[in-house]
């Protein structure tokens, strides 16, 4: 059974020119997410999940250049005009952020900042727009809702702040919302309500969601399915209960090793060898291998097969771990579209 | 024979007279960011101190360093009261006790080399040190923390964040401290490198027998590895006691809060209780027991006192006026 | 608020006391009125009579009390030289000043910052490298120098305009651009720097992802942000309208309080300096008070919060 998927992103990939040399961020992302699903995006800083999405809204600085095709419904968004983006974000892809009392406007009141979605996807004005705002921001859990529309966002909290990016989202009444470390910035007892606020607003709606997160633990209690990404790249999506169980590429087990346990016996955490490249200097080959306990010598100097599991599970990796051998070996065979791959990486260093 | 503790601190408190809001007339108010607290620190031993954003913790940090001066109470370490600030015997002190800050960016001089900067205490403190005896110091310091000679001509935005924290760990470490006071160490770093500096923590700590008190939002990471754990709200400790036991089996209702909030990979959509609101404005904070106005459990005893850090049989204490209940329940 | 507005006045009083006692003192002691007024080589009788009719023979002290007296009472003495109320000089040339330095404030407005939000719009670009060039230039030059220039091109070179005077409003046209000039591109490049502080900021990316038009990102979102940091420059600006022209009035002769300032300098015409300084402290310590009301306008994080914050 195939499911049309709501998000459909081929190959997108994203260059920041920066004046003397050109860095590569993203290296070609393949990705569906499906309606109502939650999905998980994991990886360590400059991995490029953040940088993934705001892509794909077109929310990249000038200097980005971006290519591949990323569809929303079959509708194309890569090389749009920004009218229609406009039409897109916060109508059918709603956002929120890491820093919630950064991402409110200081000088305008949380009520207009609500309004405003509201006015521009559901013509909603006047009372009916403050009704609404009113009931939005009751939705999300803040109470005395109505009085909280005249406050500005410094008279509250980081958590508060964050709720309102919430149903400040949720005015335009989208199809999938991108949660960029939503909770990162918050305490333990307000991420977890955070946490328990989105995962209702998703039952609820329907929504999809799309959950970034460094954060191993907050995916996992949140999401139905994650990808992983490592320097620019997904290096493996599968079920969460198969990534969590069983993790096929070595990164993935690498940072579930890392984390220490909150119960069991204390041992010593198996850390990963040194750290993340810079996106100016990626090693050839995979861009895990001087990393990775267990790189062979093609690792070093091939990239990596994209291995197709099941439908919606891959991993891109020479030597994955609960895979069927047989597709293993028959991926290890030098693909054309990764050969192809191999040049733009070239090019990118050497202008480097 | 008994081990005489390295640091310990007997009814510390620290109050902030602020004005509420920036008009002349505002009301003035006293935030009490401590509020009495006791710890103990042993030799070669780690105290984790946790709690939410405001409730104290860094400011505690700072009071057990002798970096600001306390309204009430008193550090004494090794055996000796805490020596004025700026006074020779406060140095002779400070040599011995040192802070690593969370954001090894802006706790490093940009302008200097790291191995500079690694062996700048030196300077101060030993300044008739031998330039060769000082470069073998710092080479070994570095060495420890794993870093390598060719770092130190470098500066610190040419190294990676997990390699800046080993620098700051270096500085600290270059006097021999006993003692090192760790605010938030790895909160600015990524997994996979928060693990690399963990491991390198306890692998200090076993060749030099260093103390640690360990300041973290994550719970997981101070179970890693502290040996005794206090938890505060509010400027307070609702709860001390040995790592295991207070992880296993929390017994103030905060602390099992804290403990329930943390998502982690084990467990999925588990149906937790979760604390409602955000922690109270600590310049008004609730009558009596000041987790009240969040405890599923309050009553109106919970209102009129405030509750004393208590032992429990298992020698850990806790501040809650139904601890022994709590123990019932955790129980059962 | 009536306490604010009471401490804010106190504070505004003592610190034109201030400049009033210095200006005092420094006159006082940088040279003797009656030489000049008199000439060097007037009769030793003469030049007694004279600083005693002025009081300049008793100690400074009790000059400073008498003056400080009749002060508080609005009298600022009378010019040395013509025996007028030094407070009637000052005020006959203060609309002659603002018919220049007004019209200089709306060019610095209406150029400066459109300039500047322009610029950081478009960073990088050809206009924006062209507009901080000129806006270099602007503000690096000093404006005797820029007036010099425009005097040469459009009055000596070109005969368009007059070169000094004040008998027509073609003689206003020159002050006025060279003041607007100089203003313009300090608030530009102060505009430009501020607009990309803003556009940095994570709420100008939440407003885009919520589907705001950029246009509309700019205007409701990024200007009024951008208006905050601006307002001291715009401040200074207005609390320099009455005297902020002096080089410029005497460049091009202007009869403005610039330009009889100067004069009374170099006359020691005591009283009508003193008046002067006072009028310009007023203006700066005013403008100081419109710009941290404008701030508590602008900026709701300056404003007391409303109880349940």
């Amino acid at each position: 059974m195939t499911i049309t998927p709501l998000v459909q992103m081929r190959g997108l990939t994203v260059d920041f020119d920066q004046g003397r040399h050109v860095t590569r961020a993203l290296h070609g992302i393949d990705l569906d997410v499906a309606p109502g699903e939650a999905l998980g995006l994991v990886g360590e800083s400059g991995s490029g999940k953040s940088v993934t999405w705001l892509a794909a809204l077109g929310l990249l600085p000038g200097r980005a250049r971006i290519r591949g095709s990323v569809k929303l419904d079959g509708m194309e968004l890569i090389g749009v005009a920004g009218r229609q983006l406009d039409a897109v974000r916060g109508r059918r892809v709603a956002m929120i952020f890491q820093d919630p009392s950064s991402s409110l406007n200081p000088v305008m009141r949380i009520g207009r900042q609500i309004g405003e979605a509201l006015r521009l996807h559901r013509g909603l004005t006047g009372a009916a727009g403050e009704a609404e705002a009113g009931r939005l921001l009751d939705r999300v859990g803040i109470a005395n809702a109505r009085r909280r529309l005249q406050d500005y966002p410094h008279e509250m909290s980081g958590g508060m702040n964050q709720r309102v990016m919430i149903a400040m989202a949720l005015a335009g009444e989208p199809d999938l919302l991108i949660a960029d470390e939503p909770t990162t910035a918050l305490d333990a007892t307000v991420q977890a309500q955070i946490l328990r606020l989105l995962q209702e607003i998703r039952r609820d709606s329907g929504m999809a969601m799309v959950l970034i997160s460094h954060d191993l633990g907050v995916v996992a209690e949140n999401v139905e399915r994650v990808c992983v990404m490592y320097a620019g790249r997904l290096v493996e999506t599968a079920a969460a209960a198969h990534l969590f169980e069983r993790p096929r590429h070595p990164y993935t087990r690498g940072l579930l090793a890392a984390l220490p346990a909150l119960d069991g016996p204390r041992e010593r955490l198996a850390a990963i060898p040194g750290s993340v490249p810079e996106p100016w200097n990626l090693p050839a080959g995979c861009a895990f291998a001087p990393r990775c306990g267990e790189a062979e010598t093609a690792c070093h100097h091939m990239a990596p097969p994209d291995i197709p599991i099941t439908g919606h599970e891959r991993v891109l990796c020479f030597r994955p771990r609960y895979a069927p051998e047989a597709l293993v070996a028959h991926h290890r065979q030098p693909q054309p579209a990764n050969v192809a791959d191999m040049p733009v990486l070239r090019r990118t260093e050497i202008s480097a | 024979m008994t081990v005489r503790p390295l640091l310990e601190a007997r009814n510390l408190a620290r109050h902030f007279a602020i004005r509420h809001g920036n008009w002349p007339r505002s009301r003035k108010a006293l935030l009490r960011a401590v509020d009495g607290i006791s710890l103990t620190v042993m030799p070669g031993r780690t105290l984790g101190l946790v709690g939410e954003s405001g409730c104290g913790k860094s400011t505690t940090g700072r009071l057990l360093l002798g970096l600001m001066e306390p309204t009430a109470g008193t550090v004494r370490f090794d055996g000796q009261p805490l020596a004025r600030a700026g006074t020779t015997e406060w140095r002779a002190q400070r040599q011995l006790m040192q802070m690593v800050y969370q954001d090894p960016l802006g706790a490093l001089d940009r302008r200097l080399p790291v191995a500079k900067q690694i062996g700048e205490a030196l300077e101060i403190h030993h300044p008739a040190m031998p330039s060769a005896e000082h470069a073998r110091r710092v080479a070994e310091v570095m060495e420890a923390v794993g870093l390598q000679a060719h770092h130190g001509p470098r500066y610190p935005h040419e190294l990676s964040g997990g390699q800046r924290q080993r620098v700051v760990l270096a500085r600290a470490l270059i006097l021999e401290p006993r003692l090192l006071v760790c605010d938030e160490p790895i909160s600015a770093l990524d997994v996979s490198i928060q693990a690399q500096v963990v491991n390198l923590l306890l692998d200090l700590q076993e060749r030099l027998g260093l103390a640690y008190v360990f300041i973290s939002h994550d719970l997981r990471v101070v179970r890693q590895i502290s040996h005794e754990v206090a938890v505060m709200y509010l400027g307070r400790i609702v709860e001390y006691g040995e790592a295991e036991a207070l992880f296993h089996a929390p017994q103030h209702p905060y602390t099992r809060a804290l403990l329930a909030a943390i998502p982690t990979v084990a467990r999925r959509q588990a149906d937790i209780s979760l604390l409602e609101g955000d922690p109270p404005d600590p310049v008004d904070p609730p009558s009596g027991c000041t987790f009240r106005s969040r405890c599923s459990r309050a009553q109106s005893l919970c209102a009129q006192s405030v509750p004393a850090l208590k032992p429990l049989s298992d020698g850990r204490h806790v501040a809650c006026h139904f601890a022994d209940s709590n123990t019932a329940v955790a129980a059962a | 608020m009536l306490f604010f507005i009471t401490t804010r006045l106190a504070r505004a009083a003592l610190t034109i006391a201030f400049v009033v006692t210095f200006a005092f003192v420094v006159l006082r002691l940088s040279g003797d009125p009656a030489m000049l007024i008199l000439s060097v080589d007037a009769p030793p009788e003469a030049i007694e009579a004279f600083r005693r009719s002025w009081g300049l023979d008793r100690p400074i002290w009790e000059q400073y009390a008498a003056y400080a007296i009749k002060a508080l009472s609005g009298d600022f003495g009378n010019s040395m030289r013509d025996g007028r109320p030094a407070i009637e000089l000052v005020l006959e040339r203060v609309p002659m000043t603002l018919a220049i330095t007004l019209p200089a404030l709306l060019i610095k407005l209406f150029v400066g910052i459109p300039a500047g939000v322009f610029a950081a719009l478009h960073r990088n670009s050809m206009i924006d490298r062209l507009t901080m060039m000129v806006s270099v230039a602007g503000f690096t030059v000093p404006s005797f120098v820029l007036a010099l220039v425009l005097v040469l091109i459009f009055a000596v070179q070109l005969g368009w305009l007059p070169s000094g005077g004040s008998e027509s409003w073609q003689h206003a046209i020159l002050p006025i651009v060279t003041l607007g000039a100089a203003g313009a591109a300090v608030l530009a490049r102060f505009t430009r720097s501020a607009m990309l502080e803003v556009l940095g900021q994570p709420y100008i990316r939440t407003a885009s992802a919520k589907g705001v038009p950029w246009r509309r990102v700019i205007a409701d979102h990024a200007l009024p942000n951008a208006a905050i940091p601006t307002v001291t420059i715009i401040g200074f600006m207005i609390g320099s309208l009455i005297a902020g022209a002096v080089v410029v009035e005497s460049v091009f002769a202007w009869p403005g309080v610039g330009r009889l300032l100067v004069a009374a300098v170099s006359n020691r015409d005591l009283a009508v300096v003193q008046a002067i300084l006072l009028a310009i402290a007023l203006s700066m310590v005013a403008a100081n008070l419109v710009v941290d009301i404008a701030y508590g306008w602008l900026d709701p994080r300056l404003r007391r919060s409303r109880g349940h914050a």
